[in-house]
C-alpha cells in the first residue's frame, strides 16, 4: 500500500468510531424513518408498502396535521422575533460593566439547563387558574384570576411568552458578538456626534448580522420542534388549542402507534424546516453583513 | 466600557433597574419550585400559596427518593 494510501486509510480509522456512531444512532435511523414512512408500520405487524399514502393523509382534511401546522406557524413567527429580540436586549444590558453582571449573566442562562419537562412543570404550577402564583400576584390588583392555561384562547399566547424564558442561548452569543464589535466604530460615531439609536442601528446591528442569521435559524429549528414543555404545560391544550405539530408527531408516533404515518410527518416537517432555512439563507444576502478581520467586506 | 455610556448617570440607574428586574423574572420560578419543595407536601395546593419559607420540611424530597425511587431512576 503506497503512502498516501496508508495516510488516508488511518486518518479513517481515526475517525471511525465517530462515523459508526453517526450510522448507527443517525443516518442509519433517518434512513429508516423514511423507509417506514412508506409503509404503514404499527409496531406491532409487518410493514406493508403503502406509497404515499401516508403524505397524502397529512394534507387530508379530517387529521389535526394540518391545523397542527397552522398553529406551529404561527408559535414560530411569534416566538422568533419575541426570543431574538428579548435576547438582544438582553445581551444589550449586559456589555456594560456594572456590578453583578456576572450573576445577572448566569441567572439568565440558568432556564436554558433546566430540562424541558421539569421547567415546564414550573410554568404549570405558576400558571394554573386556582393554585398558580401569578393569579395570586393579580389578586393584590383586583384582577380576577385569569385561565393563562386553561383557556383555549390564553393557552398558545401563554406558552409562546413561557418561550422567552429560554432566550438564554441566544443570548450568550449575542454577547459574544456584540463585544466583538470594535469600539473604533462607536468611537468615530460619537465623534461625528450620532445619537445612541443611530449607532444602534447602523452600527451595531450591521456588525452583529451574522449572529442574528446564526440565532434566527437555531431559534427557528428548536421551536418548530419544541415538545416537552408542550406535553407538560398543557397535554395538547384546552380543546387542542396548543396542539402544535410535534405534538401531532408524537401522539400519532407514540400513543395510536402509527409509525409509518408518523415518519412521513416528521419528513414533511423537515422538508419545509429546509425550505425556510434555505429561503433564509436566500434572503440574508440582501441584510447580513460580514467583515473580516483585515478589514475588507466578505 | 464605562456603566453609564450614553445617557449619563440616570443611564446607569436604568440598566441596574432594568438588569434586577430580568434577573428577578427569570430567577422567580426557580425560587418558587424550590420554595414549594421546602414548604412540605400540604403546602402544593394551598391557596393563596406561600411566598416564602413557612414551614420547612424535607418531606417532600424524602417522598421521592423513598416512595418514587429518585435515586434509581438517575442510575
Amino acid at each position: 500500500m503506497g503512502a498516501t494510501a496508508r495516510e488516508g486509510l488511518s486518518g479513517f480509522l481515526f475517525i471511525s468510531p465517530w462515523l459508526v456512531g453517526f450510522v448507527v444512532f443517525y443516518a442509519g435511523p433517518m434512513l429508516f424513518s423514511f423507509t417506514v414512512s412508506f409503509t404503514n408500520w404499527d409496531f406491532f405487524k409487518n410493514m406493508t408498502f403503502v406509497g404515499l399514502r401516508n403524505y397524502f393523509r397529512i394534507v387530508s382534511p379530517d387529521e389535526y396535521a394540518l391545523s397542527g401546522l397552522l398553529k406551529t406557524f404561527l408559535f414560530v413567527g411569534c416566538e422568533v422575533p419575541l426570543q431574538l429580540v428579548g435576547a438582544l436586549v438582553i445581551a444589550q444590558l449586559l456589555t456594560r460593566k456594572l456590578k453583578g453582571v456576572n450573576i445577572a449573566r448566569s441567572l439568565v442562562y440558568l432556564p436554558a439547563v433546566i430540562s424541558g419537562p421539569a421547567g415546564g412543570l414550573i410554568w404549570r404550577f405558576m400558571l394554573g387558574k386556582q393554585t398558580g402564583i401569578f393569579n395570586y400576584f393579580l389578586s393584590f390588583f383586583g384582577v380576577r384570576p385569569v385561565p393563562w392555561i386553561d383557556d383555549p384562547h390564553y393557552a398558545l399566547a401563554s406558552i409562546i411568552c413561557i418561550g422567552l424564558w429560554a432566550v438564554g442561548q441566544p443570548m450568550i452569543l449575542f454577547l459574544a458578538a456584540l463585544q466583538g464589535v470594535p469600539p473604533v466604530f462607536y468611537e468615530a460615531a460619537e465623534v461625528d456626534g450620532a445619537s445612541a439609536a443611530r449607532k444602534f442601528f447602523r452600527i451595531t446591528l450591521p456588525m452583529i448580522s451574522p449572529t442574528i442569521l446564526l440565532n434566527v435559524i437555531i431559534i427557528m429549528i428548536n421551536q418548530f420542534q419544541m415538545l416537552a414543555p408542550l406535553i407538560v404545560i398543557t397535554a395538547g391544550g384546552p380543546a387542542k388549542a396548543t396542539y402544535l405539530y410535534s405534538f401531532v408527531e408524537y401522539d400519532n408516533a407514540f400513543r395510536f402507534m402509527k409509525m409509518g404515518y408518523a415518519s412521513s410527518l416528521s419528513w414533511f416537517m423537515f422538508v419545509i424546516m429546509l425550505i425556510v432555512t434555505l429561503l433564509l439563507f436566500r434572503s440574508s444576502r440582501r441584510w447580513m453583513f460580514s467583515y473580516s478581520e483585515r478589514g475588507d467586506i466578505l | 466600557m464605562k456603566a453609564s455610556g450614553v445617557l449619563g448617570g440616570a443611564g446607569a440607574a436604568l440598566r441596574y433597574l432594568v438588569l434586577l428586574a430580568v434577573s428577578v423574572l427569570f430567577l422567580f420560578p426557580v425560587y418558587w419550585v424550590f420554595l414549594k419543595a421546602i414548604n412540605g407536601p400540604i403546602a402544593i395546593f394551598q391557596y393563596p400559596p406561600d411566598i416564602y419559607p413557612v414551614r420547612v420540611s424535607l418531606a417532600n424530597f424524602q417522598n421521592a427518593f423513598h416512595n418514587f425511587h429518585l435515586a434509581r431512576n438517575f442510575l
